[in-house]
């Protein structure tokens, strides 16, 4: 995909805030899941230019996050990572496909 | 009443999931709950946008994604159908189907055991929004014989436990077996096959409570979703 959206928006509490507002309950709403194998094996990783990228945006964002709270919450998590799958999962914000 | 828990410090989560990403281990799922006819259009635009870049995943995948030995010509892509709302089969189902796509029922067990003059009531009891009543007077979740259809048709189940119940670090025994091992048993009664992948209201992970952890893995599922995870028990 080329011309992609920025995985942070310049105020990452408002786009959190405005996503967090959506009717969970009746629209698709795109996460990431992070695998983990516990049963001893290991999941290999294949991670390329775009993972580590996403990688440094969720860094970015925990650590907006924990200034501004101080302490970060499983919420904030569940936050944090809506918005970088509302911004990484097509090559513009998903939840805009909402406004047509 | 709690809602989403850490199972372990921030700071350790953050590092997690950081590392996941940088590995390329995360999956991409997109979660709808109740999909009532009146957003069909909206739904078809999402599903025209979005499936041309991915392909379709089912639970059958699982094991060989966890060994990188999963291969398809783009990133896998998880529609999640949660709680077994009749118009999950009826609206969504077949606008998947149509795109190539597989979808993952993730339902409490007992919820299509309800009968269908109780299940509005069950919905509010249980925390299960529907807000678009589109079946008035009817029932309003899917029945086994829909779910064993979508079943032969390729799609993906887990088991949101019993009554559709979260997890907390003092949840009883009784309780747990009940939402775990009895719910297993009802799932599999009405589907007529194994499910081994389970789901907590609200997303608990490992760790949250080691007893339901370990009852999870005796009673034989091999796969915990969770709110940031998925995590591979056995």
């Amino acid at each position: 995909m080329s011309d992609k959206t920025p995985l942070l928006p310049d105020d990452i509490f408002a786009e959190m805030k405005r996503l967090g507002d959506r009717e969970y309950a009746e629209v698709g709403v795109p996460m990431m899941l992070v695998a983990e194998d516990l049963s001893g094996g290991t999941v290999p990783a294949a991670g390329g230019a775009d993972d580590a990228e996403l990688a440094r945006a969720f860094e970015e964002a925990v650590a907006q996050v924990a200034a501004k709270k101080g302490k970060l919450e499983a919420g904030d998590f569940a936050s944090i990572l809506e918005l970088l799958s509302d911004r990484s999962f097509l090559d513009r914000p998903f939840s805009e496909l909402a406004e047509g | 009443m709690a809602e989403l828990l850490l199972s372990k410090p921030a700071s350790e989560i953050a590092s997690d999931l950081a590392r996941g990403f940088a590995e390329g281990r995360s999956l991409r799922i997109v979660n709808y709950h109740s999909t009532p006819r009146k957003r069909a259009v909206e739904y078809a635009r999402d599903l025209d946008a979005y499936a041309p870049h991915y392909s379709a995943f089912g639970e059958e995948d699982l094991e060989d994604w966890f060994a990188g030995r999963f291969s398809a010509p783009r990133p896998p892509v998880i529609p999640v159908l949660f709680e077994g709302f009749r118009d999950n089969y009826d609206v969504i189902l077949p606008m998947l189907e149509a795109r190539g796509l597989k979808g993952w029922f993730i339902l409490p067990s007992h919820f299509p055991n309800v009968v269908p003059e109780d299940q509005r009531q069950y919905a509010k009891d249980h925390t299960l929004h529907y807000h678009t009543d589109e079946y008035p007077g009817e029932r309003i979740v899917a029945t086994w014989d829909e779910l064993r259809d979508a079943a032969a048709r390729g799609h993906s189940f887990a088991n949101h436990s019993r009554n559709h119940a979260e997890v907390l670090p003092d949840t009883p025994e009784d309780v747990l077996y009940d939402e775990i091992v009895e719910s297993k048993r009802e799932f599999e009664e009405g589907l007529g096959r194994k499910v081994e992948i389970f789901c907590w209201l609200h997303g608990a992970d490992v760790g949250i409570n080691p007893r339901a952890d370990e009852m999870l893995r005796e009673a034989g599922y091999r796969y915990l979703f969770s709110n940031f995870k998925i995590q591979k028990l056995t």
